[in-house]
């Protein structure tokens, strides 16, 4: 069984091509496109990642991980934030206490080393 | 602000009234001196002059009663009828009864007609008293006596003296024969005269106050006699007798000796007195009038009570009027003072009301002259801040609207990226040969859709970077570095694109180069775009990456080998969208926004960014870094 990684992004088109480059990378996907239903599922299942987009519909990117990264049962999954604001990156990062981040348009093959040094 | 106010008037009035005072008091002081002195002199010599006018006067008056008395004298003398029997006497020792009786019954009558004739005697040429208005006389030998001796040559004075209780004096004249004997004396008539009149006139002490007194005296071998009752002492009057060696009545000693003046001397008591002293012939007598010394005192102690007593009503009269003038002096003072402090207080407006022409008055002109320029000053300097005021409003709204600005351009940018994500992933998954196989012609176009894709990013990261960077909304995240560190990273990251067009990349770096202080992430954008560019625009060669340190300054400079710039050229290199090489412009995919960037985030750090360069002959690219002064 491929590790299980949640993507959260309310752009169906980019989900979508993430979507197939990490199924042909071996991993098992499931999406999400608002903060509180990326919630409810990391609740349900258990993951081994979470790709967090910041600027998301009711509960924003930050505050997902920052609730993930501040529950005990949760907290060590790793999460990994992508944003298209160039402003502040770094500051929403660490308030957002996730492990690592990613500026749109990103390329795709930084993103899955990125993926496999954080699953090792 | 009130204390010192007060403070102020209180002691600026009690010096002024200290001062005048003191003025006043020396001044006082020396003028009552001067006058007391003076007043005394005054007073003594008055006294002296009034005591010789008295002296004059009671001499002349004496003199006149004693011719009187001796006219009188002499009138009696002269009778027909007492001659007639004088000369009958004197031929026939025997007369009658009768006859006698008619000579005594005549004196008598004589005496008691005259005032203060108490007796009339007459003696023949042998010196026998032949008859008398007093009848024991009668038939006395008298020729020793000196009225008798003195009274056949002429008139005689004889001497004062007491007779029961009255003062007497007599008086003798000769008596002339009748007819052919009217030469000859047969005789001398004697008169006893009570001296009351005389009396009365030494004893009128008027003008002499309460010691003063008139004496009267005569000089009997070395004595001398006063012959005046003596006021001080009633006891031993008429008959005092002082001995010439005596230091003391020194006046009378004068007059006696036929002396008249004025002295200062002791009198019979040894009492010190002002005394104006004459003689007078007619009976060799001295009068003297004087006044005790300590009476003149009383008067100047007087004096000197009243001196002082005007003296203070002076004094106390000038404080009053020095109160009123203080007044004068210090209200105004007080208004100009309450004025400056209400001006102090901030109200410009005031002004203060000093009327008077004097040197306080054009004090307050001046300050409230002073005050219309300070309001006038103020009112200016009002507007400029309001001025001021707005203005820093307006670049309030200015900031505020850029940071709009940049929020909007920043979700412009999220959603214009999020699009070219999707298109190039997607023609990336196909290029990749995820989706099945493509020819080599679908490939390229592909590859060539992809690569826009990349430039309209890079084109949009750019205007985007631009436009933050001057708006002013880039914060720096400045650290302290050696860059020799940061040139040597960029290029090795470098050296592979290098490669690719066949070029060299040298890197030179000078050793110990100060650290500067600079935000890593711009600085490696600048020196990636200035190396870049270097590769971009030479085809052969070389491009040498250098530093250097200056004074206050760390350098880069970035030299390449290609086409050089046109001097005209060289200026439009920093501004925006101006590619130079515009025939490159497409193969390239510059943006036309590099430079102008790099020029951006240089002067954000307070550095400088400049371009040397001739047509052919290569560029050079250089910025420098400011050193910022380290702490010791």
């Amino acid at each position: 069984m491929g590790k299980k990684i949640l993507v959260v992004d309310d752009e169906p088109d980019l989900l979508e091509i993430a979507v197939f480059r990490l199924k042909k990378a071996g991993y098992e996907i499931i999406t999400a496109i608002d903060g509180n239903q990326a919630l409810d599922i990391i609740s349900s299942i258990p993951l081994d990642l979470v790709l967090l987009d910041l600027l998301l519909p009711g509960i924003n990117g930050v505050e997902v991980s920052r609730r993930i990264k501040t529950d005990r049962s949760l907290c060590h999954i790793p999460v990994i934030l992508f944003t298209a604001s160039t402003i502040d990156i770094r500051e929403k990062n660490k308030e957002a206490l996730a492990d690592d981040y990613l500026t749109k348009p990103f390329d795709l093959d930084v993103l899955l080393r990125k993926i496999d040094s954080l699953l090792k | 602000m009130g204390y010192p106010a007060k403070a102020f008037s209180f002691s600026l009035r009690l010096k002024l009234i200290f001062i005048i005072i003191a003025m006043l008091s020396t001044a006082i002081l020396s003028i009552s001196v001067l006058f007391f002195i003076n007043g005394r002199r005054i007073l003594e010599e008055r006294i002296l002059s009034d005591l010789t006018a008295l002296v004059d006067s009671k001499a002349d008056r004496i003199v006149n009663l004693v011719e009187l008395n001796c006219e009188q004298t002499s009138l009696i003398a002269s009778r027909i009828f007492l001659r007639m029997k004088l000369e009958e006497v004197q031929e026939s020792p025997f007369v009658s009864e009768k006859e006698m009786k008619e000579i005594i019954e005549v004196l008598s009558e004589v005496a008691e007609s005259v005032k203060f004739i108490e007796g009339i005697d007459i003696i023949d040429i042998s010196g026998k008293v032949i008859a008398s208005s007093i009848s024991e006389n009668i038939g006395k030998d008298i020729s020793h006596s000196k009225s008798f001796i003195e009274g056949k040559k002429g008139f005689y004075l004889a001497d004062l003296y007491l007779e029961d209780n009255s003062l007497m004096y007599d008086i003798s004249v000769p008596m002339l024969g009748l007819e052919e004997n009217e030469d000859k004396t047969i005789g001398v008539l004697k008169i006893h005269m009570e001296a009351r009149r005389l009396l009365n006139l030494l004893t009128d002490y008027t003008g002499l106050g309460k010691t003063g007194e008139l004496e009267l005296g005569t000089l009997e071998g070395e004595n001398i006699i006063f012959l005046s009752p003596l006021r001080h002492r009633p006891d031993i009057s008429f008959n005092f007798t002082v001995p010439l060696t005596a230091k003391h009545a020194e006046p009378m000693e004068r007059a006696v000796k036929k002396e008249e003046g004025i002295m200062i001397g002791l009198d019979y008591r040894g009492a010190k007195v002002l005394a104006a002293y004459r003689y007078i012939p007619i009976g060799d007598w001295g009068l003297v009038a004087k006044i005790d010394f300590a009476e003149i005192f009383d008067s100047t102690e007087k004096l000197r009570i009243k001196t002082v007593l005007a003296s203070i009503l002076v004094l106390i009269l000038s404080i009053i009027a020095i109160l009123f003038l203080s007044d004068l002096i210090i209200k105004p003072l007080k208004r100009l003072q309450e004025g400056i402090s209400i001006v102090t207080r901030g109200d410009l407006e005031y002004k203060i009301e000093v009327k008077s022409r004097d040197e306080i008055g054009q004090l307050a002109f001046l300050f409230n002259k002073m005050t219309e320029n300070l309001n006038k000053i103020t009112a200016s300097r009002d507007d400029l801040n309001r001025e001021i005021e707005r203005r820093v409003e307006i670049e309030q709204k200015l900031t505020a609207s850029l940071r709009v600005k940049a929020d909007f351009t920043s979700k412009v940018s999220h959603e214009l990226r999020t699009p070219l994500t999707a298109i190039r992933e997607g023609i990336a998954i196909v290029i990749d040969g995820a989706t099945g196989d493509i020819n080599a012609e679908q490939k390229s176009f592909l590859e060539l859709s992809k690569r826009n894709v990349d430039r309209l990013s890079r084109l949009i990261d750019n205007v985007l970077d631009f436009q933050k960077l001057e708006a002013g909304v880039v914060t720096l995240n400045m650290q302290q570095h050696n860059i020799n560190g940061l040139i040597k990273e960029v290029s090795d990251a470098m050296v592979s694109v290098a490669k690719k067009k066949d070029l060299n990349l040298t890197v030179t770096l000078e050793e110990n180069l100060p650290e500067v202080s600079y935000d890593r992430d711009k600085i490696i954008q600048v020196v990636m775009n200035l190396i870049n560019n270097a590769i971009k625009f030479t085809d052969k060669g070389t491009i040498t990456i250098s530093t250097e340190s200056g004074e206050n300054f760390v350098q880069v400079t970035v030299k390449d080998t290609g086409p050089g710039i046109k001097k005209e050229n060289l200026s439009k290199l920093f501004q925006p969208f101006m590619q130079l090489h515009s025939d490159l412009k497409k193969t390239l995919g510059g943006s036309g926004l590099g430079l102008v960037i790099c020029k951006e985030i240089i002067e954000a750090h307070r550095g400088k960014i400049w371009v040397e360069s001739e047509l052919n002959q290569g560029a050079m690219i250089s910025f420098i870094l400011p050193i910022k002064e380290r702490r010791i």
